[in-house]
């Protein structure tokens, strides 16, 4: 049996769900109550969505115009980047730089580009970090260094 | 009584006021706009500004800001799918597929007519409701706590689309969820695995911005194009002013569901620690259960719109009773609110209402008038901002996905928060294919913790007995009335089918 994408994201929320039951079993009453009140319907619902799913005869399409799998992994790339550079050098710089690298690839001008990326810093550093003293992180690199 | 309300009223508008209630207004409007800041910021900033002012100007700066950032959310909420607040996500619901039909000036003015309405009714209900306050107020215990929560986390069923079943199973595990974390009255860290960063829980604007922010920002960074889908959509761009006045003249149009949903804010406004996004997305709810095209709710209905808008500013109303009449805040910005009483010297509680009768209306013709200006400040930029609606997806994309991590960070001052932001970005991403209600999730998420913690308030005190209170059993039908509403109207259609 071929398992499709929407039933394996169901088995996926509930293994979730069955990691908080079991681990609620090691609470006390009062705080295992809720999770397992709330936990065992819900293993419940989705096992019979499972169920459902792995009966149904419907097969699973792709979407009308969905772009090719390969472009969602460039784009978790794009994203893995910026999570792995806001960790390393902080919001103010990868933020704007992430913007600059992302609008520049996608075959924009470079002066566009530049000025969304000065945009975003202006207001990143101008109104949030000093209008609204938002303390931004400076990420581990830069917070070793100053 | 109503010599004090004209007192009142002249204090509101005088010139020692008026200049800082504008003021108010403008940061709430701007604070609100900016995602994860959030008004409790913009309370705290202005708070030590209050020091050295009088007590009628500097409670009516704060009242400004409170009552005023709420509306500025709903912008970013219809036009980028980014709520402002969590006070604003249930408006992305309708508001942002609005956006997408190119409706995005008809969405902004439902929901700022909406807002500033709602506002003013919260508004005179308060002025009505100060002098029978105490009754009120004190009925509304632990228990009707619970109930009036359980009541909104009823309304998953109501809320899910498509799959029910999947609705259900999303709505428990966003209450799950809600679990993780040192909170409640468990007295102990769950699911945190020993990390410090989930002590205090998942905090709620993450949350929002993965589950909302980030699945439209790759949708449109991966198929680019813009937001706005209809080729007819640069058409009506042209028109944003027609498109304004008629979202305007469809709070009228749709009156019912106005008044129905101003009455659900303040009611649930006045009940200390239910929260606002409980009375926003109880209003949503019931206006989709009583709307004659349900249907039509979550693909761009204006009604989607004017119902949590309509909640969200009436609900300041009555949250103000509680903190004016009982010194009682029913919330994080309440007790700001409360704070700055306390710098003044003032302390609010029963004896509020006889010795600061004229400052108490100065406050609530405040909250009335903040409403209509923070509407009259954003009117003028309607046109640029819909604008946003045609930028290219290449340019916009990248955009929505640094201010939806920033609204993450902002909100939890933490490296984590934007993490989290991602990791409930890919789950809201999965939960749009698989047909996983992700509104479900959200209101599970809210309300299941405040289920709880209400529940084990009220056992403790009451025993089970308290289920049998008067108006805990006025709650326990109405939760079984909207239990049985989908059967009620199945049966009724049929007998009329048969007649």
């Amino acid at each position: 049996m071929k398992l499709r994408g929407s039933t394996i994201f169901s088995l996926f929320l509930l293994v979730i769900v069955l990691v908080f039951v079991i681990v609620s079993l090691g609470y006390t009453l009062n705080a295992r109550f809720g999770p397992l009140a709330v936990g065992i319907p819900a293993a419940i619902l989705l096992i019979t969505v499972i169920v459902q799913d792995m009966k149904g005869t419907k097969i699973e399409r792709a979407h009308e115009n969905d772009p090719p799998p390969r472009s969602y992994i460039i784009v978790t790339a794009w994203i893995a980047g910026l999570l792995i550079g806001t960790y390393l050098f902080g919001i103010l710089v990868t933020f704007p730089l992430f913007t600059l690298a992302y609008i520049k690839a996608k075959g924009w001008r470079w002066l566009l580009s530049i000025s969304i990326a000065a945009g975003v810093f202006v207001v990143l550093y101008g109104v949030f970090g000093l209008a609204f003293r938002v303390p931004l992180y400076k990420g581990i690199f830069l917070q070793y260094l100053l | 009584m109503i010599e004090a309300l004209l007192q009142g009223t002249l204090s509101a508008f005088s010139l020692s006021v008026l200049p800082w209630v504008l003021g108010g207004a403008l940061i709430g409007l701007i604070f609100g706009i900016m995602p994860g800041i959030g008004v409790a910021a913009a309370m705290a900033i202005a708070l030590p500004l209050t020091y050295t002012m009088d007590a009628a100007p500097a409670l009516s700066l704060l009242v400004a800001i409170h009552a005023v950032g709420v509306t500025g959310g709903s912008i970013t909420a219809i036009v980028l799918n980014i709520p402002g607040t969590g006070l604003n996500a249930a408006t992305l619901i309708d508001g942002f597929p609005m956006a997408q039909k190119g409706e995005a000036g008809r969405a902004i003015g439902a929901a700022l007519t909406a807002s500033g309405l709602g506002g003013i009714f919260g508004g005179l209900v308060l002025i009505a409701l100060i002098p029978m306050a105490y009754p009120i107020v004190m009925a509304f215990g632990a228990a009707e706590t619970f109930l009036v929560a359980l009541l909104g986390l009823v309304f998953l069923a109501a809320l899910s689309r498509g799959s029910l079943m999947k609705g259900l199973a999303a709505g428990l595990i966003g209450i799950l969820l809600s679990f993780i974390g040192l909170k409640g009255m468990t007295a102990m860290p769950r699911f945190t695995f020993g990390s410090l960063h989930l002590m205090d829980g998942i905090a709620l604007v993450p949350v929002v911005m993965g589950l909302f922010a980030l699945p439209e920002a790759l949708d449109l960074v991966v198929k680019g194009g813009t937001i706005a889908k209809l080729d007819k959509a640069r058409l009506a761009a042209a028109s944003q002013w027609k498109q304004l006045i008629e979202g305007c003249k469809d709070v009228f149009r749709h009156w019912r569901i106005f008044l129905q949903s101003s009455a659900i804010g303040t009611f649930v406004g006045t009940i200390p620690g239910v929260g606002g996004q409980t009375a926003v997305f109880v209003a949503y709810a019931q206006a989709k259960q009583t709307s004659s095209h349900p249907e039509l709710y979550g693909t761009g209905y204006v009604e989607g719109v004017i119902a949590p808008e309509a909640a969200n500013n009436s609900k300041e109303g009555g949250s103000m009773l509680p903190t004016l009449a009982f010194g009682i805040p029913g919330s994080a910005l309440m007790a700001l609110l409360l704070a700055g009483f306390l710098i003044q010297g003032i302390i609010p509680g029963p004896g509020m209402m006889k010795e600061n009768l004229v400052l108490t209306f100065t406050l609530v013709v405040t909250l009335v008038f903040s409403n209509i200006i923070g509407v009259l400040f954003l009117m003028p930029f309607i046109g640029k901002i819909t604008k946003i609606c045609f930028v290219p997806g290449s340019i916009l994309g990248p955009l929505i996905l640094v201010l939806a991590a920033f609204g993450g960070y902002a909100a939890t001052s933490s490296y984590t928060g934007i993490l989290i932001t991602f990791v409930f970005g890919g789950l809201g991403v999965l939960m749009v294919r698989f047909g996983f209600d992700r509104v479900c999730l959200l209101l599970g998420f809210i309300l299941g913790i405040i289920v709880e913690t209400y529940f084990y308030i009220a056992v403790s005190a009451h025993g089970f007995s308290f289920l049998v209170h008067p108006i805990p059993l006025v709650l326990e039908i109405m939760i079984i009335l909207v239990l049985s509403s989908g059967w009620l109207r199945d049966v009724i259609s049929k007998r009329k089918k048969r007649a």
